[in-house]
């Protein structure tokens, strides 16, 4: 319940998204490419429940005021919304497979820069 | 009792979903058609619901003027694709080995194409009406991996497989940003209300507190954002996929696309971020609109400029119109960097302008790669002499796209000029006008094969009825706008008007 330990975890999660986002860049083989941009969504995930556990700032909701348990409430969201993130991730990377596949078949390599078409 | 366009829509995706795995094999087209008849519905709900300033499930889900004109723009987009599509089911497929830039879709997956048409279509509506992050990241991952699925519809052609592979890959990165910068939003503020998100963001002592990382979050929530309309830091997806997509739905991403990211960047950037005010550190008053203005300027110029420029050095037409799209992406984004009292209005007109031109020239496309097997320059040679009347029409589409007088495309870019003024962005004015003149030469290099080189043949060309179709409500449409831009112009500001987007706003601040 420190600020130190949020401070850690958003570094935590800005570093994860660091990692993520270079490896989205650099890589060439499709596979580690979304798998790194799973990375980025899990960043994404944990930096939202790590503020929302410990930053309540805006805990008061327009719609339904001032809230008994206030605290609770904005760490309920937070960890609604990392189930979104998680599952919008697990659809992206189903059609991303999807994709890969598909053009795998047609032309078997891995990797995004060799499936360049010849003009 | 409201009819929503939303659920008309999603009942149309779901009616032509079923219809293709239930309907007669006899008649393919007819999914095509029921997709179209649903689309046609919606766009009478929406104009239907005109004026209307309603909010539903919590202050979730909105219908204002940015909803309704914006959504208007998507539904008109979809129709239009769905006719060019319609063309596309149980077309010859390309015979050269399968890499050719148009072909048909086999019969047996017309329901699929309509129903994946109309779900992209659905998540671009729902972006324009949601007032919640939540279900504005959700609008935006529907219409993108619905799109993914698109581009890569034609299986057996390694072209489009690849082109969605791109993608994906890329879109996949750009959510990544964008949930990023989601992320910090949601935390510090708390909500996933954007309005409400504003308020606390807006509120005494939180943008002195966290003002660096609300800053960051808006930094990466726009770049995430940019990926949609193939803005600059995002754009290098736009010329592949452009070309490997099937024609139509590189007319759905140029055009449909664009308008959905344009909303997500309109609902997140005025809603939640642009009207904050706080006492900076040394002690004067700041405001978002003036610290972000920079940022929105820089990728609005680059695109103008990066598109442009590179517009020049294609010979494929597909790629130059996804060129071109990157520089239309950053005309689009100047009103929003020279924040102005009519900028949702330039926005809207300029779209308009640009969908109807867009749509028209795409109607060409099609039927001329799919007659001649190549997306390149030299596919458009001789046009003139094959059919006359294509080669007028494509000439009043491209003069509307890059600005000449008495077309639409002309008042659009010049209100954009007006506000840019306006807002006091002389370089971005000046940009307007400079990559403007840069249009010419591309948009002229194909109008120089259609009207003044000899084709390879003199065949006539026979244009399908759909096509026919398209190619004219777009003319109608560019020059009505040409004609009368300043009735067009009120009429979008009167029916949907902007002002209740800020009315309730500035009431709650």
């Amino acid at each position: 319940m420190t600020d130190g330990m949020l401070v850690g975890l958003l570094l935590f999660g800005a570093l994860l998204f660091a990692l993520g986002l270079y490896g989205a860049l650099a890589q060439r083989n499709a596979v580690r490419v979304l798998l790194a941009v799973e990375l980025m969504l899990l960043a994404g995930g944990l930096n939202v429940v790590a503020l929302t556990r410990f930053l309540p700032a805006g805990a008061e909701n327009r719609r339904l005021g001032p809230l008994p348990l206030a605290g609770d409430y904005a760490a309920a969201l937070g960890q609604t919304t990392t189930l979104f993130f998680l599952a919008v991730a697990a659809a992206e990377v189903a059609i991303g497979l999807a994709a890969v596949i598909a053009a795998y078949r047609l032309r078997p390599t891995p990797n995004v820069d060799e499936m360049d078409e010849r003009e | 009792m409201i009819w929503l366009p939303e659920a008309i829509v999603l009942a149309g995706a779901l009616a032509s979903l079923a219809f293709g795995v239930l309907g007669r094999r006899s008649s393919p087209r007819a999914a095509m058609d029921l997709a179209l008849v649903f689309t046609l519905a919606a766009l009478l709900a929406t104009a239907a619901l005109a004026g209307t300033v309603v909010e539903a499930f919590a202050g979730a889900f909105r219908i204002d003027g940015v909803t309704l004109s914006f959504q208007l723009l998507l539904l008109v987009g979809t129709a239009l694709t769905l006719l060019l599509a319609r063309e596309d089911v149980g077309a010859p497929a390309p015979a050269t080995g399968g890499a050719a830039p148009s072909g048909g879709v086999p019969a047996e997956h017309a329901g699929e194409y309509a129903g994946l048409l109309l779900l992209a279509a659905l998540g671009g509506m729902l972006i324009a009406a949601a007032a919640d992050l939540l279900l504005l990241f959700l609008g935006f991952e529907l219409l993108s991996i619905a799109g993914y699925a698109l581009v890569g519809f034609r299986k057996e052609d390694p072209l489009s497989t690849q082109a969605a592979v791109k993608y994906v890959l890329t879109g996949a990165t750009a959510t990544g940003v964008f949930v990023f910068g989601l992320s910090y939003l949601i935390g510090l503020t708390g909500t996933t209300d954007v309005y409400a998100a504003g308020e606390v963001i807006a509120s005494p002592g939180f943008m002195e507190r966290y003002g660096r990382l609300i800053f960051l979050a808006f930094l990466f929530l726009f770049i995430g954002a940019a990926y949609k309309i193939a803005a600059f830091p995002f754009h290098l997806w736009a010329p592949d996929v452009y070309r490997g997509a099937p024609t139509p739905v590189t007319m759905f991403l140029a055009v449909v696309s664009k308008a959905a990211g344009l909303a997500l960047i309109v609902r997140l950037y005025l809603g939640a971020f642009a009207w904050t005010h706080w006492v900076g550190a040394s002690g004067l008053r700041e405001s978002f609109l003036l610290k972000s203005g920079p940022v929105v300027a820089l990728v609005s110029g680059f695109s103008m400029v990066l598109g442009s420029v590179l517009a020049l050095r294609t010979r494929d037409v597909k790629r130059l119109f996804a060129y071109a799209g990157i520089a239309h992406a950053g005309y689009l984004l100047v009103p929003l960097a020279a924040a102005n009292p009519s900028m949702l209005d330039q926005i809207v007109f300029y779209l308009l302008a640009y969908l109807l031109a867009s749509a028209g020239a795409f109607a060409v496309l099609r039927r001329v790669t799919e007659e001649s097997g190549t997306s390149d320059l030299k596919a458009f040679a001789g046009l003139y002499h094959r059919a006359p009347w294509s080669a007028w029409a494509l000439l009043l589409f491209f003069l509307s796209l890059a600005g000449i007088p008495l077309t639409m495309g002309f008042f659009g870019k010049w209100y954009l000029l007006v506000g840019a003024a306006w807002g006091g962005h002389g370089l971005l004015a000046t940009l307007i006008v400079v990559t403007s003149v840069m249009s010419y030469a591309y948009y002229f290099a194909v109008l120089k094969q259609a009207f003044l080189r000899p084709g390879s043949t003199e065949r006539p060309i026979r244009f399908r009825g759909a096509e026919v179709a398209v190619v004219l409500i777009a003319a109608a449409g560019v020059l009505l706008g040409g004609l009368l831009p300043g009735e067009v112009l009120r009429t979008i500001a009167q029916a949907f008007d902007a002002a209740h987007f800020f009315g309730l706003y500035d009431g709650r601040l």
